[in-house]
């Protein structure tokens, strides 16, 4: 990418910034996914040792919130990766807005990476018969951010 | 578990494909914008509608069969599992949800293979497809004009732990009738309907159209028979309920509001914090002991309508009983005492039925028949207290620590902790000690004479061809025996001994005046013999009971002296007899592989209990007086006179139970 000799009118991230992006988001979907492949494992294993804590009937609303985090934060890892080969392969240029709104997508997204597994981790640790504990009150929010993320990428394509 | 509508994700999903078609094509914005506007409009009409659907679903209706249908604010308990899926698990593993079922492969538990049932008239359950259908020659089955044989289709089942019945759909009314057999479970057989029962009569009775005007008030959640009087049967019957079977709601009352305001997430979060009780539902264990009472009495109490006005009432509109009302407002609570029988409702039911009162009461008023026991709570002693009720020691959700599995829970519903003495040392902590408890029973602490049930709670109330515990807690009092016949609880394991041993043994230890035995037999026959010989069908039921029964064995050796009793008992005329005394016999070691059919022919029982004695021998040597006692001489025979003299002062006389 050849550098603009003329000053941007919008403070534009440089070329670097978007490789640093996606760097940082391979990394983070990486990670995210081997950290919540991880948690998949230990509730196999908890299935395994039949560990009533997880299995009995009366924690199913556990079971039901431990399962969720596994399975958003495997698949919020996937999105990062996704988002982060998607920068790759556009040939971004900073001074377009467009794309530039796309690298907007980052932060929500990555939130959205920690909010919404968190979400349900937490709201599984007390739970009230059906009901989850309040720490389900990060999920929604880490939806939203997640929306966000993924419209705000959709837009810039 | 969570319940996730489908029409969210497929409102999810849908957005999602709207999202990759705008991003992927060239949609101007206002196309873009329409888009997102159609989505959210479907969305919310798919969420309105499916919301509702997915949480209250009324079954389809059989056009021959009673049907459910919401109304008066009964939801079913399928809205109650979303929240409470522990409760909702426990309860449908029970037998009170299983008390009335449509016919599934799960539900129904008789094989339908096509077997010949015959009994007056020939019976031939079968499947076509998933259904199950029952053939027979029986004309009390056919309507006018129509030939037989006919075949009706099965509507319902009733029960599903120790006898299942069915009920057919009859043409043109939801009022089905009765299949005249019940299947027994255990003995995995067709029984005929009269052979389950503690009767004398031998006919089987008419289909009828009782499930309709006497079963729905118990066996279903908020029925509506749908008859008109004064002839229930004259007329097409709209049956309905708002759901089979004992549900969350007959406990718990209507569960409309309660949904409705639950819906709310910070309702029910603040609810989570707080000690405050849900004024939306009734919980029975935070009433008082009175309407917590009421709350099981409304089906475990002997009792009536009480008025020809009240009847109308419940036909068109249900039962007004609620959970926390009171029961008497809405009910006539029967009382079996002597001198309590003067009132309207007595006069009118026992002008229809002379034998009302005995065929639920001792003569002193306690219960003799299983599945009444509110009488027996409301008139103990401890319930004086203010604090025992039934959940003093039932368990109606098994509880997430119960060691237990939960078949064995749902056996009898007891909490985990009341299966021994635990429920009764909580108001009687002194005999929580066991030195405390053995100087109390005279019996050893870890024995069964130590069990605060066995001499208090004795199972002197016979339903579904077995011995219950009675509900009324009282002392053993031979006095009492004397004067009702209910046998007392020391004589119930001490088969062996006499009546005036019993009173002498209670008078030395606790000062219960000894009664006048003006029968000199009460002195000198073993209980377990005189009462299996010569008390009426009731009393030889209960005493067929307890001659099989482990601790009264244990306790009188009746495996070494009680063939030749059972043996009588086992060619009983009536057939719960039999049958109970064929349970007994199964449990002697020297009979475990013989088949006790309690239905094969008189000279077949005869034969078979002929080849038991005369293999048998009873203690040649050992003590003399016990001997004596079971009627048993120096040579380990039957003394046959003594015998004879007893079964011909049997009370042969009538002897029902309202089961």
């Amino acid at each position: 990418m050849v550098a603009n000799s003329e000053s941007p009118k919008t403070a534009n991230p440089a070329p670097s910034d978007f490789t640093a992006l996606v760097r940082l988001h391979l990394r983070f979907g990486w990670w995210a996914l081997c950290g919540f492949v991880l948690l998949g494992i230990v509730l196999e294993g908890l299935h395994g040792l039949k560990l009533g804590f997880y299995l009995d009937l009366s924690n199913a609303t556990r079971r039901h919130m431990w399962t969720l985090a596994h399975a958003h934060g495997t698949l919020l890892g996937l999105i990062n990766i996704a988002y982060a080969l998607t920068l790759r392969t556009r040939d971004l240029d900073p001074s377009n807005e467009s794309e530039s709104a796309m690298a907007g997508a980052s932060v929500p997204l990555l939130a959205s990476t920690l909010l919404l597994p968190l979400g349900f981790l937490l709201g599984g640790v007390i739970i009230y018969a059906g009901d989850p504990g309040l720490g389900i009150v990060l999920a929604p929010i880490g939806g939203f951010a997640l929306l966000y993320a993924t419209w705000r990428t959709a837009r810039a394509l | 578990m969570i319940v996730v509508p489908d029409v969210l994700i497929t409102g999810f999903a849908l957005g999602l494909v709207l999202l990759v078609v705008s991003l992927t094509t060239n949609l101007g914005r206002r196309a873009r914008a329409g888009l997102s506007a159609a989505w959210v409009v479907v969305v919310l009409v798919l969420d309105v509608s499916g919301l509702e659907d997915s949480r209250i679903a009324a079954a389809t209706p059989s056009p021959g069969s009673p049907y459910t249908e919401r109304m008066d604010g009964f939801v079913t308990s399928d809205a109650c599992q979303a929240c409470h899926p522990n409760q909702h698990a426990s309860w449908d593993e029970s037998y009170h949800r299983k008390m009335t079922q449509l016919p599934s492969d799960e539900s129904v538990l008789a094989p339908f293979g096509g077997e010949l049932l015959s009994y007056q008239y020939k019976y031939i359950p079968h499947r076509r497809g998933d259904d199950f259908w029952v053939t027979t020659t029986d004309p009390t089955w056919a309507e006018p004009g129509e030939e037989l044989p006919v075949s009706r289709r099965i509507a319902l089942t009733t029960g599903s732990h120790h006898q299942q019945l069915y009920w057919f759909e009859r043409p043109g009314t939801r009022a089905v009738g009765r299949f005249q057999f019940f299947y027994r479970v255990r003995e995995e057989r067709w029984v005929p309907f009269n052979a389950a029962l503690l009767v004398g009569e031998r006919n089987l009775p008419e289909p009828g159209i009782y499930w309709s005007t006497v079963c729905v008030r118990c066996h279903a959640t908020h029925g509506k028979p749908g008859f008109e009087l004064p002839d229930p049967g004259a007329a097409p019957m709209d049956t309905r309920v708002a759901e089979f079977g004992i549900a969350c709601e007959s406990c718990h009352g209507p569960g409309e509001e309660h949904v409705r305001a639950n819906r709310s997430l910070f309702r029910r979060y603040r609810g989570y914090f707080s000690s405050e009780p849900d004024d939306t539902i009734v919980n029975p264990s935070r009433l008082d002991a009175d309407r917590s009472l009421d709350v099981c009495g409304q089906c475990h109490a002997v009792q009536g309508l009480g008025s020809t006005a009240r009847i109308r009432q419940w036909s068109r509109n249900g039962l007004p009983y609620r959970a926390g009302d009171d029961l008497s407002e809405a009910r006539y609570i029967v009382d079996g005492r002597p001198g309590k029988s003067d009132n309207v409702f007595h006069d009118r039911v026992l002008r229809q039925d002379p034998h009302f009162i005995e065929d639920r009461f001792w003569p002193d008023g306690v219960v003799n028949v299983s599945g009444r026991e509110y009488q027996g709570v409301r008139d103990s002693p401890c319930y004086a207290s203010g604090e025992y009720t039934c959940l003093s020691c039932h368990q109606l959700h098994r509880a997430t620590d119960d060691p237990r599995s939960t078949p064995e829970w749902a056996n009898d519903q007891l909490a985990s902790d009341r299966l021994g003495n635990d429920a009764c040392v909580e108001c009687h902590p002194a005999l929580a000690e066991p030195a405390a408890l053995e100087e109390h029973s005279h019996h050893a602490a870890n024995s069964t004479g130590s069990s605060c049930y066995n001499c208090h709670m004795p199972n002197t109330a016979y339903g579904l061809l077995n011995a219950t515990r009675s509900h009324f807690i009282e002392n053993p009092d031979t006095a009492t025996e004397l004067a009702t016949g209910r046998p007392n609880a020391c004589n119930l394991c001490h088969l062996d001994q006499t009546l005036a041993w019993t009173a002498d043994k209670l008078e030395a230890w606790y000062g219960t005046p000894v009664p006048v035995f003006e029968d000199p037999a009460h002195s000198t026959t073993a209980q377990g013999v005189l009462v299996a010989l010569r008390g009426d069908a009731g009393q030889r039921a209960l005493m067929a009971f307890h001659l099989g029964w482990e601790p009264a064995r244990l306790a009188s050796g009746a495996d070494d002296w009680a063939l030749p009793v059972l043996g009588e008992l086992f060619l009983d005329p009536y057939d719960a007899v039999r049958a109970i005394a064929a349970r007994a016999l199964q449990q002697r070691p020297d009979a475990r592989d013989m088949n006790f059919d309690y239905l094969e022919t008189p000279p077949s029982r005869r034969a078979l209990r002929n080849r038991l004695i005369e293999a048998w021998s009873g203690p040649e040597a050992g003590d003399p007086e016990l001997r004596a006692r079971v009627l048993i001489d120096g040579a380990g025979q039957t003394m046959a006179k003594e015998f004879a003299v007893l079964l011909d002062e049997r009370d042969n006389g009538r002897a029902f139970r309202a089961e």
